[in-house]
């Protein structure tokens, strides 16, 4: 993989965020009886760059969608929030991911994610307030975040499977890493497994 | 449906119940904490850019009484109504609305949260706010003429 392929599926990457996280601005939230959950589409992108581009890379698309984002529809404390959650579910999808495709599966990682992202959200909320009882509201937020973050979850699994593109990433990925190959490994049996029971 | 459920593997099902748990955790502290000092009369703090503005003692006498928040410099403006024993905003000017359409609270420990416009309404019973409140005085600080309107 050349270097400029590389640079362009990273721009592609977070440019496919950035949009997604406008356009969820734009619809309503689908959970109306608890304010403050959302969907958490952008989500996809950072878990699709998790699995086809190295650490540093998929990092890279986190921050550029944060900062985007934050460019395009956005205020400096909408900025703090989306920081402190989109950081803290990359880390924690991260951590998990290492637990290999044997033990948990990409909806599991997406859901650690979902919650995730809402501890940052009111960790923060709860800073600015200088309350605590913010935190309180967690449950609420973490029940939602684990039905989102199982949709996003499949979404990513279809997309790994059936788009070429990021198919094709994610073998080379598997050809650099040991880790990703593994995860590589795991996604093309159940295809080939799909396949025959069609 | 049962080619969805086959994606999910053991290990997720288990980390998603460990983390709904974990999440439950602020709350067992916060109801740990106020039911060890029990005996308390509940009040309704609110309290604008982190400092206490008003109190309004939460009685089930079926009035209504409303307190206005307005801040010309940072252009806020909330009204919150008290109907009996439930608190709720019923006007605000900020961006998500999402003050306005929380649902009215009432009991010790619940909140409504106001971003946009650094507001917190907040329902607390008056003796674990002191234990709160004791470290913070200091002899140069301590006041009592502020202590007694605090009170009142």
């Amino acid at each position: 993989m050349s270097k400029t392929t590389k640079m362009m599926y990273i721009a592609l990457l977070s440019a496919f965020a950035v949009a997604l996280s406008l356009i969820e601005g734009i619809f309503p939230s689908p959970f109306p009886f608890a304010p403050g959950a959302k969907l958490g589409l952008s989500n996809i992108i950072t878990l699709v760059a998790m699995f086809t581009l190295p650490y540093k890379d998929s990092f890279a698309v986190v921050w550029i969608r944060l900062l985007l984002a934050t460019l395009l529809g956005g205020t400096f404390s909408t900025f703090l929030y989306s920081f402190a959650g989109a950081m803290l579910s990359y880390f924690s999808m991260l951590l998990i991911r290492l637990l290999g495709p044997e033990r948990v599966s990409v909806i599991g990682i997406s859901a650690t994610g979902g919650i995730m992202h809402n501890v940052g959200q009111l960790i923060v909320a709860s800073t600015i307030a200088r309350s605590f009882s913010v935190m309180l509201y967690l449950p609420v937020l973490s029940f939602f975040g684990i039905i989102a973050g199982a949709v996003v979850g499949l979404a990513v699994n279809y997309l790994l499977e059936h788009v070429s593109h990021i198919e094709k990433m994610f073998q080379e990925a598997a050809y650099q890493d040991p880790l990703s190959y593994r995860w590589y490994l795991a996604s093309y049996k159940k295809k080939l497994l799909d396949r025959e029971s069609k | 449906m049962k080619k969805y459920l086959n994606q999910i593997k053991k290990g997720d099902i288990i980390i998603v119940v460990l983390l709904m748990v974990l999440s439950f955790l602020p709350l067992a502290i916060f109801v740990y904490i106020q039911t060890s000092n029990p005996g308390a009369t509940e009040y309704v703090s609110i309290s604008h850019q982190g400092e206490e503005v008003a109190r309004m003692e939460l009685i089930d006498d079926g009035e209504r009484e409303e307190y206005i928040i307005e801040d010309p410099e940072h252009q806020h403006y909330n009204k919150i109504v008290r109907e009996g024993d439930k608190i709720f905003i019923e006007e605000a000017n900020c961006t998500d609305q999402l003050c306005v359409r929380m649902q009215p609270v009432e009991r010790v420990g619940e909140t409504i949260v106001c971003l946009p416009n650094q507001l917190i309404v907040q329902v607390e019973s008056a003796s674990s706010d002191d234990t709160e409140e004791a470290p913070e005085v200091d002899i140069i600080s301590f006041n009592p003429s502020i202590k007694q309107r605090r009170a009142s």
